[in-house]
């Protein structure tokens, strides 16, 4: 039987990560825009710049993420249940003995 | 008689007009083109740099530009891979019987010079999925003579096309009508291109 202290740590370990990618609404990124703002002209910003947008391979935390934290809590929590259960049984099983 | 005096009248017309092709497919891979959308959990955004075409803009009658404006449809890309499947997917984009976007201009009007730039609407076609709409974007464009040299090392030079607009994908026949609590209708788009003249 696992220590219950463990069950609320993919929640935690999962809001943190989530927290840390800047807890984004949208759905797991495989990559992020990198925008740069490039003079038109080199050395001459006051003629405009364009935006250079180059796209970095980085795995970037969805909301699916605290999703799953919860889930795994969940499930960290019928299998405790179930555990005690069957504890519970044998104990009196034992005791009816 | 008649024919000849009306012919040499024109004449200097010709020799003195002069239209610059710009070429849009920026070796440098700066000419992007950015969109944005609503959509239900957060804003859709990406960019495409599939850019190239040809814009013929003449300094002294600029009311005569013309041209067209092409993006690979392939090269538009966002930060999440499912989506972007979905968006070149069969249903959306197509990108395979679809792969160009385009905009056709035919002319300028209501222009106006702020300094080096003009603010004008561009008035042309813009064709997307193969359903073409005639459409009036507002655009500034940059003239920049003989910089090209110190953006490309080779005389010539710039033509600088800064645009924002929208489009409703329902227009084009982008999945129209659906989806349109989960992703808006509504696509902002923004481009700042580069087009190169050289000289020789």
């Amino acid at each position: 039987m696992f220590n219950q202290l463990l069950i609320p740590v993919p929640v935690i370990i999962a809001s943190f990560l989530w927290v840390m990618d800047g807890a984004r609404l949208s759905f797991w990124a495989t990559s992020k825009a990198i925008k740069e703002e490039i003079p038109i002209v080199a050395g001459m910003p006051e003629l405009g710049t364009q935006t250079k947008i180059t796209w970095e391979d980085q795995f970037i935390h969805g909301i699916e993420t605290p999703i799953l934290g919860v889930l795994i809590m969940f499930a960290l929590l019928l299998v405790r249940y179930l555990q005690k259960k069957k504890f519970e049984k044998s104990i009196q099983i034992d005791g009816n003995k | 008689m008649n024919l000849f005096r009306f012919t040499c009248l024109l004449l200097p017309c010709f020799i003195f007009a002069e239209t610059k092709s710009f070429d849009f497919k920026d070796s440098k891979g700066l000419n992007t083109v950015i969109f944005q959308l609503d959509a239900l959990l957060e804003s859709i955004n990406g960019s495409a740099s599939g850019v190239s075409g040809k814009i013929d803009f003449d300094p002294d009658d600029p009311a005569v530009t013309k041209g067209v404006i092409i993006l690979e449809s392939s090269s538009l890309r966002v930060d999440n891979p499912v989506l972007q499947e979905h968006m070149h997917g069969d249903d959306w984009l197509d990108v395979t019987k679809f792969p160009k976007i385009e905009f056709s201009l035919s002319n300028l009007t209501r222009l106006k010079v702020q300094g080096r730039s003009i603010h004008a609407s561009a008035e042309g076609k813009m064709t997307i999925r193969n359903v073409t709409i005639k459409m009036s974007i507002p655009v500034e464009l940059t003239y920049l003579e003989g910089m090209l040299e110190k953006r490309n090392r080779i005389p010539g030079d710039l033509l600088i096309v800064r645009s924002k607009f929208s489009v409703k994908r329902d227009d084009f026949g982008i999945r129209a009508g659906e989806y349109l609590d989960k992703v808006a209708n509504n696509i902002e788009i923004s481009i700042n291109l580069a087009g190169v003249f050289p000289s020789k």
